[in-house]
This record gives structure tokens, C-alpha cells and sequence, in this order.
């Protein structure tokens, strides 16, 4: 692994009594790091936490070997970081070029012609150059989510950390975004959270799952997939003892937990593995 | 290192980017309470003009706990330009807009009079007062929600304002600052507004500023990413 840019250690962060975040720590370099978890697992709480949009947390963080709690640190760090969030809010009434380019006066961005010759080229990068004179309100939801991960480019940051981008996103702007993001985490640092299980697969070096606010898995893809090795069979029917079972297309069902005796397995997907970490009853599988 | 906040760039997006339309209609209803008399009458006495002013001036107000309303928010919240710039370009835009209201409010109050009594309007003393509400409206609009740059919003902070105003209504003789043109506390009441208005924008400011962590934190060791399953 490349030198760390985010490091995090004994990360918690409580919601009134209830803890989002219990103990979180890791660390991750350059590259594309994905982020699993279902819903309410505290993926965005951890990437708030990244981004610097809160600094009410226990324990500690470094990103780019600084401290985002100390204002100085701060600033540089947010110089240098792009954040896609959750759910992206825009002014409507602007058309896409004149919101992102309001984002980079923000961004400190005080020179006109740079400064608009950087709007342009994320809104190429995003694929929507011939929009950018459309007003935001005239946007499908798929179109802004570009808007807002346009936003996040600009400056070319090092780290750049993304909240479900796919959400609103067809098939194909989905296969766009992930050639955009996998030649964008060749020279930096990507955070993705996501559910889609196949995003992670194609694009992440390394995946982080986080379940009720703990981190429950840490490695690769295959590694993650490999946590259901010979736990998937394949029958005609839907078994009982299948902690999750699902009918496939050939009219089979895919079954996923302790297989029954002689059955015959299936090679496991980061879906299975992921799985078999989240189902309350999968546990006991994955230990043995 | 400080932030290079573009003063010259931000004003224009900014300006595009208020909420003028709740604005705009609470200033509008203030000045209609203000002229529909003026129109119908001109022999209204002092008092009904200052208690006319006061109605309209709380109008005001909670057309300003909105300014701060931004549907963008949670995309620029992590931006180098601090917030407290932001809030500052924000505020700095409305006042312009807000004089000219306040000055044909005035005007308007002024025609509502009988000629004799004109003299009497405590004019400067009514903008003491209506800046320093329309102070307090910004200044809990700007009460922060949701981490970075979130605010509670208009829909929070204007009714906020509206219970301020009536406690400061509904205090004992001897305490009100909503007193009479000829009442001997008047000048004592107007010191406070003066007071009240300050402390307002103190604490804007205070409430624009990001929290930082003075907790001494320890330096961690970096921790590999090892592969594996943590329960």
C-alpha cells in the first residue's frame, strides 16, 4: 500500500445515546477504496467525519498527515479534498456552468479565465459540456448528480470522497462514471460508498465494511467474496437452513449459508461475501 | 495560512443565490402595513406610528431569518472559503436592500401624520430598534444545524424571532423595551436596543465560525490495512 492519506483511529460518534460510529479505525492510500454497508450502518456519519463536514467525533483522524479538528489543518486539507455528498443540493435557478463555477469561487478559485477554463473541464470530464448552459431545474436527477460530481473535481484534489454517485445514474452514465472514477484513482485517493456490490467488484482496490457502526470487514474484493466460499449452492428449491435465497434466472435458486451436505457449491460473488457479514444470521457462518 | 476569500467574485453568485422571495414578501406586507394607513389617513398620532413601525419592522425580521435558506448547502459545506465570509457576503447583500425598505417605511410614516406631529417621529430611535431586530432574526437564522456550513433555516428561525418579539412584548412595565414616544424610559430603552443589536451581530460572527477541537489528540500510528474479518 501506498503511503497512508486518511488514517483513522478509535473513530466514534454517538447520535444523541445511540452510537453511529463505535471504534472505527483504519487507513488508506492512494487508490479506490470502497465503502459497504447497509443503510444506517454510519457510511455517511463516516464520510462526513472524512470530508470535514463535522468535527464532533471521539478519537482521531489524519488526512494527508494533518488533523481536520485544528483550523489551519483544515483549510489545507479541504484545499485538497473534493466531497460528493449523500444528497447534493444546487440553486436551480443556476445553469450547471454558473453553479460549478460558484463552487470554485468557493474553492478560492480568484483568477476568471483559470477559473472558468476548470469549470469547463470537469463538466467535459463529467460528460456535460453541451449542458452547461442549462438551468440546474431543467436537469434530470441523473444530470445533477454529474453537476454535483463535477463539483467535487474541481481543483484536482487528492483525496476525493463520494456518497452513493450512482444513485439516479442509468446503466450507461453508471459505466461512464466507473471509467471516470477508476482513471481518477490512479494518482489519488477515492473513498466510495455505495451499494452497489458489482461498483465495488469493478472498481476498488480495497474494500472497508462497516455494519452498525463498526467495522466488520477489511481487504479486497476477492478477499470479501472469498468470506462465502463454499457457502453458496445452487437448488431447485429455496432452502430453510439459507440464511438468504434468491430464484436466478435459470429458474434455480441461488441459496447462501451452510450448504447441506454433498451439495454442490457455486463460486462466490463480493454480493455472497458481503452478505454473509450483514445477515443477522450469517454470522455463525462465517465463523465456522 | 488563511483562506484567499475572492470578495470581488462572490457577490454576484451570492446575490442570485439569496432567497429573496420570502424576503421580498415580508418586506412587501411590512411597507403595505405602513401605507394603506398613510394612504388613508394623514392625522395618525406618534404612538400609532411607532406601534405601526414595530409591526412592520417585526415583518422584517422574518423576511431576514430566511436570508440564510441555502439549498446548496450540503454541496459547498466543505469548501476552503470559510463560512463566516459566506454568511458575511450574505448579510452585506441585504443591506442595501433593507435601508431603502426601512427608508420609504419611514416615509410612508411620515405621511401618516398630522403635520404638527411630524417633528415628533422618533425616526433614528425606530431604526435603532428595527436594526436590532432584524439583527437578532440574522443572527438566529445563522444557529448551526448538521455540521459545516448547515443552518436551521427561516422556517426554524423566523418563528424563533416571532417569540422573542412577543416575551419582549409581554415584559413587566419596567423592563419593556417596546415602550411609548413619550414614556420616560424611552432613551434607557433605546440604550438597550443599542446593546441588544450589537450583541446580535456578536453573535452572528460567533455562530458563523466553524467549531474547532482544542482537545489535545494523540498522533496514531498508521494502521495497515490487513484483510480480514473484525467482530
Amino acid at each position: 500500500m501506498t503511503e497512508p492519506t486518511v488514517v483513522a483511529t478509535h473513530l466514534t460518534l454517538n447520535y444523541r445515546k445511540t452510537p453511529a460510529l463505535a471504534d472505527v479505525s483504519f487507513a488508506v492510500g492512494r487508490g479506490i477504496v470502497g465503502l459497504l454497508g447497509p443503510n444506517g450502518a454510519g457510511k455517511s456519519t463516516l464520510l462526513r467525519i472524512i470530508a470535514t463536514a463535522t468535527s464532533s467525533y471521539g478519537g482521531d483522524l489524519r488526512m494527508l498527515g494533518r488533523d481536520p479538528r485544528n483550523a489551519q489543518d483544515r483549510l489545507e486539507i479541504r484545499r485538497r479534498l473534493g466531497y460528493l455528498p449523500q444528497e447534493p443540493g444546487f440553486h436551480p435557478r443556476f445553469t450547471a456552468f454558473e453553479f460549478i463555477d460558484y463552487v470554485a469561487i468557493l474553492k478560492e478559485m480568484t483568477d476568471r479565465v483559470r477559473r472558468h477554463a476548470e469549470v469547463r473541464r470537469v463538466l467535459t470530464a463529467v460528460g456535460l459540456a453541451d449542458q452547461q448552459g442549462k438551468r440546474i431545474k431543467a436537469l434530470s436527477g441523473g444530470m445533477r448528480q454529474r453537476v454535483a460530481l463535477a463539483a467535487s473535481l474541481l481543483g484536482d484534489p487528492e483525496i476525493l470522497i463520494l456518497d452513493e454517485p450512482t444513485v439516479g445514474l442509468d446503466p450507461e452514465q453508471r459505466l461512464r462514471f466507473r471509467e471516470l472514477i477508476a482513471d481518477l484513482g490512479e494518482n489519488r485517493t477515492v473513498v466510495l460508498s455505495t451499494h452497489q456490490t458489482e461498483d465495488v467488484a469493478m472498481l476498488c482496490q480495497s474494500v472497508v465494511v462497516l455494519h452498525q457502526g463498526q467495522i466488520h470487514f477489511e481487504g479486497s474484493s476477492p478477499q470479501l467474496a472469498a468470506l462465502a466460499d463454499g457457502r453458496v449452492w445452487s437448488d431447485s428449491v429455496k432452502d430453510p437452513r439459507a440464511v438468504a435465497a434468491w430464484r436466478s434466472a435459470d429458474g434455480s435458486y441461488r441459496n447462501l449459508g451452510m450448504p447441506p451436505d454433498g451439495a454442490p457449491t457455486l463460486p462466490p460473488t463480493i454480493e455472497d461475501g458481503y452478505l454473509m457479514l450483514v445477515q443477522p444470521t450469517a454470522g455463525a457462518a462465517v465463523a465456522a | 495560512m488563511r483562506a484567499r476569500i475572492p470578495w470581488r467574485a462572490m457577490p454576484g453568485p451570492t446575490a442570485r443565490a439569496l432567497p429573496w422571495g420570502p424576503l421580498t414578501a415580508c418586506l412587501v406586507a411590512g411597507l403595505l402595513i405602513m401605507m394603506v394607513p398613510a394612504a388613508a389617513t394623514a392625522g395618525l398620532g406618534v404612538d400609532n406610528i411607532v406601534n405601526l413601525a414595530r409591526i412592520v419592522m417585526l415583518a422584517g425580521a422574518l423576511g431576514v431569518a430566511f436570508l440564510l435558506d441555502d439549498p446548496a448547502a450540503s454541496t459547498t459545506a466543505v469548501l476552503p472559503v470559510p463560512r463566516l465570509a459566506r454568511i458575511a457576503v450574505r448579510g452585506l447583500l441585504a443591506v442595501p436592500v433593507l435601508a431603502g425598505w426601512w427608508a420609504l417605511t419611514l416615509a410612508a410614516a411620515h405621511l401618516a401624520v398630522a403635520a404638527e406631529v411630524r417633528p415628533a417621529v422618533p425616526a433614528l430611535t425606530l431604526t435603532v430598534e428595527a436594526a436590532a431586530l432584524v439583527c437578532v432574526a440574522f443572527a438566529l437564522a445563522g444557529i448551526r444545524r448538521g455540521g459545516a456550513a448547515g443552518t436551521v433555516g427561516g422556517i426554524v428561525a423566523a418563528p424563533l424571532t416571532l417569540v422573542l418579539v412577543l416575551l419582549l412584548q409581554f415584559l413587566p412595565d419596567g423592563w419593556s423595551l417596546f415602550v411609548g414616544a413619550g414614556d420616560p424610559r424611552w432613551r434607557e430603552a433605546h440604550v438597550i436596543w443599542s446593546v441588544l443589536a450589537g450583541s446580535a451581530l456578536l453573535a452572528s460572527g460567533l455562530l458563523a465560525h466553524e467549531p474547532t477541537s482544542r482537545r489535545a489528540t494523540t498522533r496514531p500510528a498508521p494502521q495497515p490495512v490487513g484483510a480480514g474479518v473484525r467482530r
